[in-house]
């Protein structure tokens, strides 16, 4: 690297330890440098304080694109604020499942129609009697075993013909 | 385009509040009201003999004689008598049917029905879901290898 390089790399606080020995000795030794030096000091202070801002000119699509995205974003933004429109359905689930609860609450309260299985009966302890359903003609039979006919509704008049027919 | 908050009840909510009162006190009323149910109480003698000649006897339906005949044993089965009724929670009914039988209805909680078959001092008591649409009988030996039979339909 040649003098004058080392010298803009000292002002830009880029030299390490060795060097910046050797470039102060120089100086103390050689005025031109020295004076070189001070003018590069001046002239980094005058560009730090005095730099020209340039603005790049933008072009019709891309300012109307800004302004497109920026729309964009702002709609984002409130849809994700905003609550989800809910299903028509879902609008109608709290009070369906109230109502079902009513509903019920009403049946239990009324005592039900749906009882099934709930048949027994009370014979005497001298009657023998059986119970069953026949599911294919739709009875439910209690029958009693008396071969007397002790327990008979039908009245010996009815089944018995009169003497003259016999 | 910003969404519409739902958070507040629409008229559809009220709307179906209302159908769901209406349904239970509609439920309320229905429970309270005692519905009537009718019976019809048939007694049969089942022979395998012919009937008895002088008689005023008549042969069962053909509908009731089918289903006798498809679980019992005799050839015929012959009508004694019949009664019909209406039976309800509060109103409970007595059908006598012979001289020596009688039939008591009541309609009791949870839709069943007590049966008390009185015949000759001893009473067999039965209690009949009426969730179902069986019919009940009541049967029996009888002398001479007969039987009988009280046929209870229930609607």
């Amino acid at each position: 690297m040649n003098t004058e390089l080392k010298l803009q790399a000292m002002v830009d606080g880029e030299l390490d330890a060795r060097d910046m020995r050797e470039v102060e000795a120089l100086l103390a030794q050689d005025a031109r440098h020295a004076a070189l030096l001070q003018e590069l000091k001046w002239t980094k202070s005058a560009i730090a304080g005095n730099e020209v801002e340039l603005a790049l000119p933008e072009t019709r699509e891309f300012y109307w694109s800004k302004i497109s995205r920026s729309i964009e974003a702002e709609a984002r933004k409130a849809a994700a604020a905003a609550p989800a429109e809910r299903a028509w359905w879902l609008k109608l689930l709290y009070p369906a499942t109230g109502l079902a609860a009513m509903v019920a609450v009403m049946f239990v309260v009324s005592g039900g129609r749906t009882t099934d299985g709930s048949d027994s009966e009370n014979v005497p302890e001298d009657v023998n009697a059986v119970s069953f359903r026949s599911e294919s003609e739709k009875m439910s039979v209690v029958y009693v075993a008396d071969e007397n006919g002790n327990f008979s509704p039908v009245s010996e008049e009815v089944k018995n013909a009169p003497e003259a027919d016999k | 385009m910003p969404l519409k908050p739902t958070s507040k009840p629409s008229r559809w909510h009220f709307l179906v509040l209302l159908l769901g009162l209406g349904l239970g006190l509609l439920q309320v009323v229905a429970a309270s009201v005692p519905v009537e149910t009718h019976v019809q109480a048939v007694l049969v003698w089942g022979t395998d003999e012919a009937k008895p000649a002088g008689k005023a006897l008549k042969e069962v339906d053909a509908k009731l004689r089918e289903k006798l005949g498809k679980i019992f044993k005799w050839q015929n089965y012959f009508e004694v008598s019949r009664k019909n009724a209406g039976v309800s929670a509060s109103k409970p009914q007595t059908l006598k049917l012979s001289e020596e039988c009688s039939v008591a209805i009541k309609i009791l909680p949870e839709n069943l029905a007590e049966v008390k078959l009185l015949s000759k001092g001893k009473t067999i008591t039965r209690r009949h879901s009426l969730a179902k649409a069986d019919a009940l009988v009541l049967g029996g030996d009888d002398k001479n290898n007969t039987a009988w039979f009280v046929v209870l339909n229930f609607n």
